[in-house]
């Protein structure tokens, strides 16, 4: 038998075999060198750290919307607040963009805001519509975001001419200084005092924030025997959580005389606790479940650690625990006794670290991540950072460096944005400002200041 | 037992509130000149007059009281806690004396027995054998939790480096010490175990005698006036303050005063000297006299340690007051080794020095009146009606002259809080 390659079936026969042989030898062999595919990574929670409320709210909203389809408009409902707002469609129009950009692949927004009727009508020549239901309420930005496909073709509509959403977002977010620029102005004044029994009569540290995430704030309130995270409910103090520093850290083999102390809340994740009274600083989960121990150190709100010297706090700022990653700054004023810091939204939407450190003078230092520093004088050995009036020029809020508790006052200076830092506000406390700590938005007014004094818990609105 | 909440609060700090206004300055400095010696400190002797001023601030026993007299852990990590037959007593760990040696165990078993041997032999007679059981535990042969914790609250209990030299002094206080011949300089304490002073330094020299600590106040060179403003006139500017009695003025009698030298002659001696005759010495407030103040034993010499200055004026007026033809009295000053050695086995005529306080009035007054003669002796006080010391002292050869008192004149800006020196700044 002879091969007849001008058969046409012998030749089919002969270019199946070569395409089987082929196919094999480019079939990957078990045990070859090539790598597993890549497991997914998850992607990075949007931290607030870099960017403003609006940026933080378009990152949440491309990671709960998934891979969107292309060429999607993004159209905002008119806005919805308790409050009156200066350019509401400026707002909207805003936040229409920032989604469209993160949302990239051809996404497109309107600077109008349009009810649903009218938004799949301007959608109908792209395809898909990404409707945004933005409401100002109780010092949140909240977002409803529903992905509406558009019927194309005449039978599509004709089918169903009103498609329901195929995915369903919420993100909020509280309002921050580049929110609060299309708001009017907040004046910085106190409109109501909330006074409640303190469950300690010797606090040395308070904080305030949304400790577990659930949307609510709480207070830390740190005293030389016990820590509270609670809430004041009806002008008392409820505790939520409760523990004995001694459970914890025992006594510091040197205590310094006058304590010093500080809290550091990371929403949703721990709170830092560090005191001079004891050996060691305390990393506690949101229920004040013990997570690690920091050194003798006291962390900074912000982020970082410095450690307890003999007299005061060591000028050097570290990460508190291994894992964690290097403050911004590393170096504050050579030695100290209180310390405060805050993340502060300009009303560019990007958000900037504000440190404070009180020098035994009585003299404050504020400094920035962009190497900007202040000087503020008699200012008490208790300090916040926040900004009050969400202007995006970060407040000081102190006692007031007296010796007697009946002289002592709530002072609040402002940090300009040239530079200056000026008083805004002084309130008498006449029994004396333990501890205190700025709190983030409630409503419309100012951020709520919250002072710890011998026998009280104030809330300042 | 559980540590109390104002118990923990005085511990950790000793009287220092969390105040969070301004806080208090920390870089002051002050000296005094005083007429009593500083070239050494025991906080375990009974008639140390510089460890009854500044035993304190270099020193801290296991426990200390609150101003209603409970006991709360200072040194100690908690409150005394029962193992069978006995209680266990834990040191707070990593506790650092001034000069850096680690306090465990073995230096609390060592402070115990010293104290026990000297002017805490009254508190702590009643107290069992002290075992270290491990490097921050002592066994106490004592079931009451209560009675030996304040037992362990007095300055005379305070805890020592095994190391310790009066002349080298060391402890866990707000201060750290360094002793001259004529010189004692305070230091702030970085390892103290309650709190480091908030004073930088206090410098403390030998006044030749009262005149002398008077006109160095007087002219400026000092910042503390000891017993008054100045010698001749009064400082300008110069603030009052009274810190209360750290102890007595005593007049022991002792064998060479024959049958003179029984118990409650020497106090009824003193009671019938009229108080204008001692005002100028600042021993407190006096009875009205009552009685012949009329010495009527052999010619005898009243010895005084010759370090004390203050107390050689003591004697001179004890003497000038009591002496009369036949039945002279001549003060005599003598090394404190001499002194101790005479008290001991009671030979001499009289003796002036001093007594520490050791704790609240009360049976401790006893404790250390008792102590002051005899430690052996000061064991079971009897049950008295009464334990003021000038009563207790009719019991024994002894008499209470009058109180040993933190008080005078300084200049402005200073701020003494009850001669807790630690908590005072400037």
């Amino acid at each position: 038998m002879r091969s007849d390659s001008s058969n046409p079936r012998s030749g089919w026969k002969i270019s199946a075999m070569c395409l089987a042989i082929g196919a094999l030898m480019m079939l990957p062999r078990p045990g070859a060198a090539d790598p597993p595919p890549a497991a997914k990574e998850p992607k990075p929670p949007c931290s607030p750290m870099p960017q403003g409320a609006i940026g933080a709210l378009g990152c949440e909203l491309q990671q709960g919307l998934g891979d969107a389809p292309p060429a999607v408009l993004v159209a905002a409902a008119p806005l919805r607040s308790d409050r009156p707002v200066d350019e509401p469609g400026r707002l909207t129009a805003r936040v229409a963009k920032v989604l469209a950009g993160v949302l990239g692949k051809g996404a497109k927004s309107t600077d109008e805001p349009v009810k649903l009727e009218r938004g799949r009508a301007l959608a109908s020549s792209a395809g898909n519509l990404l409707h945004l239901d933005i409401e100002l309420k109780g010092g949140h930005v909240r977002i409803t975001a529903d992905l509406y496909p558009v019927p194309k073709g005449f039978w599509d509509r004709v089918r169903d001419p009103k498609p329901s959403p195929v995915r369903h977002v919420f993100v909020e977010r509280r309002i921050d200084a580049e929110v609060q620029s299309f708001l009017p102005v907040v004046p910085l004044v106190a409109r109501k005092t909330v006074r409640a029994k303190s469950p300690e009569s010797d606090a040395v540290a308070l904080a305030c924030g949304d400790v577990d995430a659930d949307g609510a704030l709480e207070l830390v309130l740190v005293a030389r025997r016990r820590i509270h995270i609670g809430r004041i409910r009806s002008r008392r103090f409820v505790s939520v959580a409760t523990t004995d520093w001694e459970k914890h850290s025992p006594i510091a083999p040197s205590p310094l005389r006058e304590p010093i102390a500080s809290v550091s809340i990371v929403e949703g994740r721990h709170l830092d606790i560090g005191s001079s009274d004891r050996a060691r600083g305390v990393r506690f989960a949101p229920d004040l479940n013990k997570l690690g121990e920091l050194s003798r150190a006291i962390p900074w709100p912000g982020g970082g650690c410095s450690k307890i010297a003999a007299m005061g706090v060591e000028g050097e700022l570290a990460a508190c625990m291994p894992t964690d990653s290097a403050p911004g700054s590393r170096v504050h004023e050579a030695s100290s006794d209180a310390v405060a810091g805050a993340q502060v939204s300009t009303r560019a939407g990007q958000r900037i670290l504000v440190r404070a450190a009180r020098r035994f003078d009585g003299v404050a230092t504020l400094w920035d991540e962009k190497n900007r520093a202040a000087s503020v004088p008699g200012v008490g050995a208790q300090l916040a950072v926040g900004d009050l009036d969400r202007d995006g020029q970060p407040e000081l809020v102190s006692g007031a460096n007296v010796r007697h508790a009946k002289s002592d006052a709530l002072i609040v200076h402002t940090w300009k944005d040239d530079g200056t830092v000026f008083e805004r506000f002084r309130m008498a406390v006449p029994t004396g400002v333990r501890a205190v700590a700025v709190c983030p938005p409630e409503d419309h007014g100012p951020n709520p200041v919250a002072i710890a004094t011998n026998t009280e818990l104030w809330i300042v609105r | 037992m559980k540590l109390g909440r104002r118990a923990w609060l005085m511990a950790v700090a000793s009287a220092a509130p969390a105040y969070a206004l301004g806080r208090t300055p920390i870089d002051g400095r002050f000296t005094m000149k005083l007429p009593w010696p500083v070239d050494s400190i025991d906080p375990h002797s009974l008639d140390d007059p510089t460890a009854a001023l500044f035993g304190s601030a270099i020193s801290d026993p296991l426990y200390s009281l609150d101003r209603t007299g409970n006991a709360y852990a200072a040194l100690a990590a908690s409150m005394p806690k029962r193992d069978g037959q006995r209680l266990l007593v834990s040191l707070r760990p990593d506790l650092r004396t001034a000069r850096g040696r680690s306090i465990t165990s073995r230096d609390v078993v060592f402070s115990l027995t010293r104290a026990r041997k000297r002017a805490g032999a009254g508190p702590l007679s009643e107290l069992g054998r002290f075992d270290a059981t491990d490097p921050l535990t002592v066994a106490i042969g004592s079931t009451d939790a209560k009675r030996v914790a304040r037992a362990l609250s007095s300055p005379v209990t305070a805890i020592l480096p095994s190391t310790f030299h009066p002349s080298r002094p060391d402890g866990t206080g707000a201060f750290s010490a360094r002793v001259t011949s004529n010189q004692l300089v305070l230091s702030r304490n970085p390892n103290a175990a309650r709190g480091a002073a908030f004073l930088e330094r206090i410098v403390v020299h030998r006044a030749s005698d009262l005149a002398d600590a008077l006109r160095s106040f007087e002219v400026g060179d000092v910042d503390i006036g000891w017993l008054g403003s100045g010698l001749h006139k009064k400082r300008r500017g110069a603030v009052r303050f009274d810190a209360g009695a750290v102890g007595w003025v005593v007049l022991a009698t002792g064998t060479e005063a024959g049958s003179w030298g029984g118990p409650g002659v020497a106090q009824g001696l003193i009671d019938a000297i009229p108080p204008e005759r001692l005002a100028h010495l600042k021993l407190g407030k006096l009875p009205r006299a009552r009685g012949h103040a009329q010495w009527g034993g052999p010619p005898i010499d009243i010895i005084v340690p010759n370090d004390s200055p203050h107390l050689r004026e003591v004697a001179n007026t004890v003497a000038s007051v009591l002496a009369r033809p036949g039945h002279e009295l001549r003060v005599s000053p003598r090394p404190r080794n001499d002194i101790n050695q005479r008290r001991r086995s009671k030979r001499f005529g009289m003796l002036v020095d001093i007594v520490r306080h050791i704790g609240p009035a009360g049976r401790d007054s006893w404790y250390a009146l008792a102590a002051s003669l005899d430690p052996r002796r000061a064991r079971h006080p009897p049950e008295l009606g009464s334990f003021e010391p000038r009563r207790i002292a009719r019991t024994m050869s002894l008499g209470v002259v009058g109180e040993l008192r933190v008080s005078g004149f300084h200049v402005g800006g200073i701020h003494l809080q009850n001669w807790d020196l630690g908590a005072a700044w400037r």
